[in-house]
Parts: C-alpha cells; structure tokens; sequence
C-alpha cells in the first residue's frame, strides 16, 4: 500500500524511467528489441547488398564507413563484423529481449495474478544494466579496428588474437564487456521469472492451471540461468587470452604476422565446447516463450482448448533437460572425437521426439477449431508452419554424417533464420498484436496488420527457403563474395532475388512500425478482453494499473482453456470464474 | 463429472502465495542465484580440468605452495562458516548481541582469509608467476591459478562486504533474521567452492 | 539447529581436511588417491550445504533440485569436454 502511495505521487523519472513496475519495464525492454531489431535489420540489408552485388561502389556508404568501406566498396573484414554484429544483436538484444525482457516481465505477474514481480527493484536493475550493454554494443562500431568481426560465435583464435583482424581490436572486448552486461541483466531478469512463478500464484493458480506460456518461460528462464555461466567462464577466459598473455584458447606454434606467437597449452576447442554448451540451450532459451506465444493464441482464435496441454508441459521438460547434452552437433567437423558426436547425435534426433509433440499439439489444437484469422492468429500460423519446416532441416544437421557436408554452408543459415527468424520472430509479432491492447489499451490496426503479415511471411519464407538449397549446392557461410567461385554461378543470380526480396522485407516493417506508433496515439479504444480470451490478463482493465488487480487479488478455479465448453453461456470461460457458472470439467 | 475432479498434483491444495519448497522468495533467490555462480565456477574448474588432461605435464603442487600454509587458509575459512552458522542461528533466537559477535568474527575470518591469499599471490608472484607465464615449465598453471583463486577471492571479498552491512543494519536495529540467513547463505556457498578449488587445485 | 550441531560439523570438516592432506603426501597408486580425496571433498561439500545451509532441514524437493542441478550440469559439461582434452593430448607431440 505505502508503495502504491508512493508511486502515485512519484515525478516522471520514477513512473517511467526508473520504474519497477513490471509493466513498464516490459515496455521498455520491448521498445529497446524494435530499436536494436532496426539496426540489426539495417546490418543484414548491407550484407544482401554486398552478396547480391559483390565489389560494388556505394559512395555514401562509404561515406558512413569510411574504414569499412573505403571508397565505397566492402572489405572483407568489415563484411564479417557484419555478419558478427547482426547476429549478436538478433540473437541477444533482439529476440531475447523481446520475448523474456518484453512479455517475460509484462506477463508473468499479470498471468500468476501478482501484484509485481517478486523483487521489482533488481527487475529495474535488469533493465538498466542491459542499457550500458546494448550502448557498448552499438558503441563498438566506433571505436579502432571497428565492431567484432569473429562471428557471434566467437571462436579464438581470430577473437583471441587482437591483431588478426581489425575487429578484434578494441571491438571484440567491447563486445566480451557489452555481453557480460547482457548476461548480469538476464540473470537478475531470470532470478525474479522463476521466483514469481514459483511463490507468487494467486489462490488457485496451481502449477497444472497455468497458461503454456508460463511454462515455456519458466523453463527458458531456469534454462538460461544455468546455461549462461560457463560461457561466463569462458568469457573471461577470452579477456584474458586477448590481454593478458594467456593460453587457455591458444596452441603452441600458431603463425601470425610473420612470427610465432609465444601461447602454449590451449586449443579453440575448449572455447568452441565451453561457448556451445550456453549456445545450444539459448537457442531454446528464445524458442520457447515463442512456442508458448503460439500456443497461447492458437487456442483464442480456434475457440478450442489447447490440444495435449499435459503432454505438452512434459514435452517441455524433456527438452530443457535434452538441450543441455546436445551442443557439440555444432561441433561435428572440429575436430572433436567422433566418439563424442555420435553422443550428441543421439541426444540431437531425441530432442525432435517432444519438439514434433508440441508441434502436432498445436496443429491438433487447431483441427475443428473455430477459426479467426486475426493478425495475431495469422503470425501464430506462420510462426507453426517455420516450426514444421525449419524443425526437418534440423534433422539433416543433428546427424554428424550429413552434417559433415551442411556444416558451415547457408543450409545452416536458412535452418536458424527459419527458427530464430521465422518461430521466434513471427511470434514476437503475434504477441504485440495480441497484447499491445492490454498493454496499452487500443488496438492496433488489422487491415495495416495483415498487410504486413502478407508482405512479411511469404517474403521471410523464400528467401530462407532458397538459402537451404544454396547450401546443398555446397554453398558456405561467412564468405564476403561468392562471384569468384565457378561452381557457384548458378547462383549469382538467386542472390540478387534474395537480396530484392529482402529490401521488400525490410520495407514491410515499416508497415508495424506505423502501425505501432499510431495506434498509441490514435488506436481503437480496448475493453479489458477484446479477443475474448481465458488467461488472467484479460481479466484486467487495459492497460492495468500499478498493482494490477485493485483491492482483491483475483482467484482462480479453473485450467485457461475452458474455450467453447458445451452449455455455457459464452464460447469462453475466464480462469476466474467459479464452479456455480461453469462446472470445472479439467 | 463431480465439481471436485481437478487434475494436476497441486490443484486442490494451492491456497496461493505459499512457495512449492516452502521458503519465501528472497530465499529461493537467492538459492537459484547460488546455483547459479556454483555454475560459474564449475565453467572455470571444467576448464581448467580439460587443459590440465591436456597438457603433458602439471608442476609439483608441493613444490610450488605451502600446503601448511594453504591447510590454514582452509581452516579459516570453514572456522568462519561455523561462525557464521552460529551468527544465523543467534539470530533465529532473538539473541541480538551474539550476533553481532558472531558476524564480526566470520568478518575477521573473511578478512585473515583475504590477507593470506594476498600473502600467497605476492610470493609467487615475486617468484615471478603471472598469468602469461611461470618459473614451473606450464604456462596455463599460473593461468588457471590467479584465474580461479582471483575469481573465489573476489566472491570473498564481496561477502566479507556483504556481511559488514548486514551487521550495520542489525547494529541501528534495522537487521531481520532473514537478511542474516540470506548473507550466510552466500558466506557458505563462498566457503563451499574453496572446498573444491582446495581439493581440485592444490591437493589433486 | 544447535549450536553444537554446527561446531561438532565443524570438528568433522577439519578433521577431513587433515586426513585429505595427510592423505595427499603419502605415495598411493594415483587412481586411489583421486578417488579418496573426491570423496572427502563431496563428503565436506555435503556437510557444509547439509547442515550449515540447512538443506537437510529444507523440502527434498528443494534438496534435490539444487544438488543435483549443480552436480549434473557440471558433470554433463566436464565429462562431455574431457575426453576432447585427453584426445589434445594424444593428438600434440607432448
């Protein structure tokens, strides 16, 4: 109550900068991703640039870069630090930001019926430690030698070793530091996930009663914070293999500049191991909140409960657990033993068992549905049908037979675009359509809604498409040019398709950006539940006020998905509503 | 179907607002925080144990520390756990003023600790070891050690901290005996992971 | 708890460190010796979570999922780098 008071009263700064209302930080973090997904959109324009027109004059590019792109034309070594930089961004300040930092925090309390979080202060502080990170991140572009350029991967010795390229100059360790900001804000931001949804529950919340999103970002929660600290170590590692001398990622007998390098005792396949066991679980770290995005909206636009909720919720178990003894499929050609990727090959064609489980969930939830296709409704789709797809490319590159060949080509490129990109993207997106209402009390625009839905899906989804036949083609990743390449012929002109669709991508986010921004000034005024759905949220005003529920935290005595029950008075049931209204049939 | 059939294993029982484990959720915090930096020197220790199998050869612990020396750093440290210990359970009593004696003591433990590890890092440093190289033939040893003991002394030094403001708020009144139990927490995590550098680094 | 329980956990963890320290300067076949002082150490380790964090008091549930969160991911991370930090040995000219 005194806190209540206390924000009642509080100025601008403390309401909206410095809040610990878990609304408003999940707004924030939300607003930073779409700042930081522009950026990260802009670098891959420039990569399609370079690869559909290789040696190209851009004069006021040049202009931009003047070391990059001298007189216009890409270097090499700044095409990689393009590559390197709009992965890191996409990956960690995109789509971890939006989907944990931005629903995680808007969500959970309003979904469990809390009041905030349990520790709103280190919430705020989660925020603002990753401020600094992403303005180093973004400040690395500037400094000498510019932004990394070892990949988002990392791997010594380029990353090790400060002269190799000029990202690893002062880039690189801006990138370690800006990481490490990363890593403390999404522990602080994870300690609060799992701790809220563990102790905070209203009355009659149990653990078998909570939405599937909950559970999805419980799970990626507690996924990342025990993935996230050997990369920690590893980090560190790296510092001080780059300053200090060093050896713990560094050979004896690695020739460099004309001289052998001093360093003796290390090897990258310590960091190549230490760095994949976090980079495997974070890519499920991000996939899941978006599967249970998806699995929270398939229901409300099907009037159908979601299908196999159970099975689900164990499937979701198996694959947080899988995912931790699964990283060296990435390893496969390293040089690791084979003994060791056959291992993880197994551990790799289990883990599709409950991810094909979840993903005909969702197809069985919609069979017989009632089905409305709204915006929100139709990136959900979209974001199934990547699942489907990009899940079978999966397959190809679990198995370290076949993996031996796609390593390190664009089949790998158009398989994690289709998942990082595809799922969690068009999730992302059909998450802003479905809250943005009770987040900020209007609704969005659903004829500019579906326009970008039209002129994103089919877009995003060619232009992957064709990346995994180009890497069959034996096409590899990472290369600033490919028109020097005879075998590759064939496919300078697939480039330029791509690279045209991608302007036409890019473009289209212009459409939400729009929309976004004029629906908050002039949207549609929003009632507390303008989709007529189940969860806890809609059972609050639009937006909620600070301390979400008034006097009386709600109860709940049902599961979330009595949709269409037969005899009710309405195709929906809310969680809240009693046994009198509603028998409890679940 | 009766009104009661509810599934799930917690469904009737859940009165809300209670932890599944039955502590709050500071604690419950601050337990998945410890298993998370216990994590993180697991990454450093797994590390160091893969370039440790290697490397040919690993310097002759004895001929490089004091193992007396290091057995009272040891013993130090797990004197100030039991300390600490007894401070939370003084705490839990209602017995204000042991306390207080009972922190200072685990601080003075915490800060003899943090001496004798400077004490050790200055003799082998004069012995000229640094993090690029050692006067023992293996690069990575000196690596590994300033790495891991660094990274443990600054958990120390932290919760040394840590616990100094815990004793200040208990001294003006404004202590509970959760905010003891917490520090201690973090004091016998510090004291767990010296357990498995102590044993892994200088006994193996 | 006790006052005592923790003192008398106390006497037990010096105790152990001794035996580990005596244990490390006598010659033993090398195998043994990790063995023994593995042990000791899980031995310490437990004593210090059981009893001074009073996990032994706390819900299993709570006991179970932080040891064994710990002791399996750090044992998936080490087992599952380890024989590549073997295979650098026999691959160099060590």
């Amino acid at each position: 109550m005194a806190e209540k008071l206390e924000t009642a009263h509080a100025g601008f700064l403390r309401r909206y900068v410095f809040s610990t209302d878990h609304k408003v930080i999940g707004i924030q973090y939300l607003l930073v991703s779409m700042g930081m997904a522009v950026v990260g959109g802009l670098l891959a324009v420039l990569i399609r640039l370079q690869l559909a027109w290789p040696g190209e004059k851009w004069p006021w590019l040049g202009k931009l870069f003047p070391d990059g792109m001298a007189g216009g034309v890409m270097k090499p070594e700044f095409y990689l630090s393009l590559v390197t930089m709009h992965g890191t961004l996409m990956i960690f300040f995109v789509v971890s930001l939006a989907l944990l930092g931005g629903f995680g925090n808007f969500l959970i309390p309003l979904q469990v019926g809390a009041r905030d979080m349990a520790f709103p202060f280190l919430n705020m502080l989660s925020f603002w430690t990753l401020v600094p990170g992403c303005l180093i991140m973004l400040g690395s572009f500037l400094v000498e030698g510019g932004a990394a350029a070892a990949g988002w991967t990392a791997y010594p010795p380029l990353s090790a070793v400060r002269s190799a390229i000029p990202g690893s100059q002062w880039g690189q360790t801006l990138w370690i530091v800006a990481m490490a900001l990363f890593i403390v804000s999404f522990t602080m931001g994870g300690l609060n996930y799992v701790t809220t949804i563990l102790d905070l529950r209203t009355r009659g919340m149990s653990l078998m009663r909570m939405p599937v999103t909950l559970w999805t970002l419980f799970f990626a929660s507690a996924l990342g914070l025990v993935a996230f600290p050997p990369l920690t170590a590893a980090a560190v590692m790296l510092l001080l293999d780059r300053h200090f001398g060093t050896s713990f990622f560094l050979p004896s007998g690695l020739f460099f500049g004309n001289q052998v390098l001093p360093n003796e005792g290390g090897t990258p396949l310590l960091w190549q191991h230490l760095f994949w066991f976090l980079g495997h679980p974070e890519v499920y770290v991000l996939i899941l909140p978006a599967l249970g995005i998806v699995l929270e909206i398939l229901p409300v636009f099907a009037r159908k409960p979601v299908f196999g909720y159970r099975l689900t919720v164990y499937s979701l178990v198996a694959i947080a657990f899988l995912s931790m003894i699964v990283w060296g499929h990435h390893m496969y050609v390293s040089g690791m033993s084979p003994y060791l990727g056959e291992f993880f090959a197994i551990g790799t064609m289990a883990i599709t068992i409950p991810s094909a489980v979840i993903g005909t969930n969702m197809i069985a939830t919609l069979w017989g549905g009632s089905l409305r296709f709204t915006t929100p409704m139709l990136f959900a789709l979209a974001a199934l049908v990547f699942f489907g797809t990009g899940g079978f490319g999966g397959i190809f590159l679990g198995n370290a037979a076949s993996d031996i060949y796609l390593h390190d080509s664009y089949f790998v490129v158009g398989h994690f675009h289709f998942m990082i990109g595809g799922v969690t993207l068009m999730a992302a997106f059909a998450g802003c359509y479905y809250w943005f209402p009770k987040m900020f009390g209007r609704m969005m625009s659903e004829r500019l809604g579906k326009l970008h839905f039209w002129l994103t899906f089919p877009t995003f989804y060619a232009i992957f498409l064709l990346m995994h036949y180009m890497g069959l083609a034996g096409m590899p990743r990472r290369y600033y040019a490919f028109d020097r390449f005879e075998f590759l012929e064939a496919l300078q002109a697939p480039q330029v398709w791509i690279t045209l669709i991608a302007f036409v991508l890019s473009a289209a986010q212009l459409l939400f950006l729009i929309n976004f921004l004029g629906s908050l000034l002039r949207g549609a005024v929003a009632g507390p539940n303008p989709w007529g759905a189940t969860t806890l949220e809609w059972a609050a005003p639009s937006p909620p006020p600070h301390g979400n529920w008034g006097d009386q935290l709600p109860e709940v005595h049902r599961w979330p998905y009595d949709y269409s029950v037969p005899g009710a008075p309405t195709d929906f049931t809310p969680q809240t509503a009693g046994p009198a209204e509603v028998p409890i049939t679940f | 179907m009766s009104q009661a059939h509810i599934v799930g294993p917690m469904a009737p029982a859940w009165g809300g607002g209670v932890s599944p484990f039955r502590i709050g959720w500071n604690k419950l915090m601050m337990w998945i925080f410890i298993i998370g930096d216990a994590l993180l020197f697991a990454g450093f220790l797994a590390g160091y144990g893969f370039l440790r199998l290697a490397s040919g050869s690993w310097p002759d612990r004895s001929q490089v520390f004091e193992l007396s020396f290091i057995a009272l750093m040891t013993f130090t440290l797990i004197t100030s756990s039991a300390t600490m210990a007894t401070a939370v359970g003084a705490s839990q009593r209602g017995e204000r003023k042991l306390v207080l004696v009972f922190l200072g003591l685990t601080i003075l433990g915490g800060l003899a600790f943090l001496a004798m590890q400077a004490y050790e890092w200055s003799g082998l440093i004069r012995a000229g070891a640094s993090l690029a190289s050692n006067p023992w033939g293996v690069p990575l040893f000196g690596a590994t050690f300033f790495m891991i003991t660094g990274f443990h002394g600054t958990h120390v030094l932290v919760g040394v901290l840590i616990l100094a403001i815990t004793a200040a708020r208990f001294q003006t009144g404004r202590g509970r005996p959760e905010g003891v139990e917490l520090a201690g927490l973090y004091w016998h995590f510090v004291d767990l992971v010296w357990v498995f550098i102590f044993t892994l680094f200088y006994l193996v | 708890m006790a006052y005592k329980t923790y003192w008398k956990t106390w006497l037990g963890l010096l105790t152990l460190t001794l035996a580990m320290i005596a244990a490390g300067g006598r010659t033993l076949p090398r195998l043994l010796l990790l063995g023994v002082l593995l042990a000791a150490m899980l031995v310490k380790a437990g004593f210090i979570g059981g009893v001074f964090m009073h996990l032994r008091s706390e819900t299993r549930a709570l006991m179970l999922i932080v040891t064994l969160t710990i002791i399996g991911v750090s044992a998936a991370l080490f087992f599952g780098i380890a024989p590549d930090g073997m295979r650098a040995l026999a691959l160099s000219d060590r």
